[in-house]
């Protein structure tokens, strides 16, 4: 009996000392002193509960009207605004998938080039897309309609959906919508030939009066967007926990692995320089050296896009001043960084959001932070990444805090 | 929300990429400031120990030309949100100069990455003082701000440490 002690004395003593190798406490966390200064700094601006106010959006002053919100949500699950009739922003924006559809390159009337980005947060990214070609959630849900391998569909198609299923709703908020006698089914300024002649036919004004019909589709789905919220997950229940005065911080701790985790995150991993803030991401620009088509440029492309885009922030359809519109008119055009560089995505809920990457190349996490972690070249402009010669169970403690991410169900 | 500190020393020994090159080449041929604006540096492998940062807030250009000075608008730099500065400057011999070009770029050398914005000079203020609209800084941490003084007289150079809290 006395050996048995004695040998889990040993024991214990061991995992003591491996413990505070890994600079970190066994089973659950205890006190807030294990971090320094600047590691508890940094870990305050992580918190779900810093989180800046809703940024208003003055391209859409339907924004935050809770009609536009309700309409904007019928709009969103309506398969009838697409060219089959099957195709929904929720066929690849799925509520139970945190608005994403977990599959490798998104899929609507075609398969897209890319991983379908998640909306959750995206009110607060300047943004929109892995290349950032549009500066509103609203312009961004256009793109997708008139998309050929998305919704495929026109703007005269939606625009005669709008008159046969919510004419009321739409009337009541953006007024009388166009006319649509002796107007084409589908004819649209980025459709087929025959659409694009088609649209090329109908007189200007009444083109851009469906225009503004179709703009303000987008607006009305923005709207429902901007209600995308995250919810706490148990991380920023540990992150308020640190907080001495908190009385939940019984129930918030992490075990030693997220924490020693958590220290590699904000720490050697360097996660955090692109992850940061309470979204954990810079909405900016990077390259990673994830580049499976050496076509895609990323940034590079979407920049031009977002200048010269229809719907942008400075365009007619913008509600904004031309004042309101700083990121377009301050925006990063050219330069090194931008080539195959994209969109850091949020690492909120993170775990049941594989497959990664704007290709979505990579299964799992550990194979995101194995690449990472080698910092192969890029094949298209220059990766950011440096190896970070993380040992195998550092790379799992990092996957364990990337666990504590998700938010409670 | 930057430390302030020592006097200056140009000791960056940074590596110009090959646009920053083009640039200066562009600058002694005589093309126009406006133009050399869009050619950024990569802010890759410039990283100077922390004890080496100088966080003066008015230096001297890296040629001796002009004495800039940075202020930033509000009571601290914001992350993540974009603010203007005013930018004052001098000749060498404390003469407001009132009749600058002026280019902005900035990045995190720890980072290899750059600023999200291009900020641009809007307005000349006067007396020395120049509007710089577009300042934004994506995250905490070490960055350096380099500002391109050009003026009939010649162009110069001046980069700023700034640690953000």
């Amino acid at each position: 009996m006395r050996a048995a002690a004695k040998r889990a004395g040993v024991v214990g003593l061991a995992v003591s000392i491996l413990a505070a190798t890994l600079g970190v406490a066994t089973n659950r966390a205890t006190a807030p002193a294990n971090w320094t200064s600047d590691e508890l700094k940094t870990i305050r601006t992580l918190g779900l509960r810093t989180l800046a106010a809703l940024p208003p959006d003055p391209s859409n002053r339907f924004a935050d009207d809770p009609r536009a919100a309700r309409l904007g949500r019928e709009l969103f699950f309506d398969p009838r605004l697409s060219s089959n009739g099957k195709v929904a922003c929720a066929t690849c924006h799925l509520p139970n998938k945190q608005f994403q559809d977990g599959l490798p390159l998104g899929r609507g009337v075609g398969t897209t080039g890319r991983r379908t980005m998640s909306i959750v947060g995206t009110s607060y990214s300047p943004w929109l897309f892995w290349d950032g070609r549009t500066d509103s959630q609203w312009s961004q849900a256009l793109g997708p309609l008139e998309s050929a391998v998305e919704h495929g569909g026109t703007r005269t198609l939606y625009a005669s959906v709008l008159a046969a299923n919510y004419r009321d709703e739409y009337e009541a908020l953006f007024g009388p919508l166009p006319s649509l006698a002796n107007v084409p089914k589908n004819a649209g300024p980025n459709g087929t030939s025959t659409e694009r002649a088609a649209w090329n036919a109908i007189d200007e004004a009444r083109r851009d009066s469906i225009t503004r019909a179709f703009a303000n589709i987008g607006k009305a789905i923005a709207a429902f967007e901007r209600t995308i919220r995250f919810a706490p997950s148990r991380f920023d229940e540990y992150e308020a926990s640190l907080d001495s005065t908190s009385p939940k911080r019984a129930q918030s701790d992490l075990t030693a692995n997220e924490i020693a985790g958590l220290k590699l995150f904000i720490g050697p991993a360097k996660c955090v320089n692109c992850h940061s803030g309470a979204l954990f991401t810079d909405n900016n620009f990077h390259n990673v050296g994830v580049i499976d088509a050496p076509t895609d440029s990323g940034r590079a492309a979407g920049i031009r896009q977002a200048l010269t885009g229809e719907f942008n922030c400075v365009g007619k359809y913008s509600d904004a001043k031309p004042s309101d519109c700083a990121e377009l008119t301050f925006a990063v055009v050219d330069g090194p960084d931008l080539l195959g560089a994209f969109r850091t995505p949020s690492l909120r809920d993170v775990v049941p959001r594989a497959p990664y990457g704007h290709s979505g190349r990579f299964g799992s996490l550990a194979a995101v932070l194995d690449h990472y972690n080698r910092a192969p070249r890029a094949k298209l402009g220059s990766s950011e990444l440096v190896p970070l010669h993380l040992k195998p169970m550092q790379l799992r403690q990092l996957e364990a805090f990337l666990a504590t991410l998700s938010h409670r169900p | 929300m930057f430390a302030a500190m020592r006097p200056l020393t140009e000791r960056f020994g940074h590596r110009i990429s090959q646009n920053a090159l083009i640039a200066a080449i562009g600058v002694c041929i005589g093309v126009p400031a406006a133009a050399q604006c869009s050619l950024q540096e990569t802010w890759k492998g410039d990283v100077i120990p922390e004890s080496s940062r100088d966080f003066a807030t008015k230096r001297v250009s890296a040629g001796g030309q002009y004495n800039v000075t940075i202020r930033p608008r509000g009571d601290s730099i914001p992350v993540s949100r974009i603010h203007s500065w005013v930018l004052h400057i001098e000749t060498a011999g404390g003469a407001p100069v009132d009749s600058a070009a002026i280019c902005i770029d900035g990045g995190m050398p720890e980072h290899g990455h750059g600023m999200p914005t291009r900020p641009k000079m809007t307005e000349n203020l006067k007396n020395g003082d120049y509007l710089i609209d577009g300042m934004k800084f994506s995250m905490r941490g070490w960055w350096v701000v380099k500002f391109t003084v050009a003026t009939a007289s010649g162009t110069d150079s001046v980069r700023f440490n700034l640690t953000l809290k």
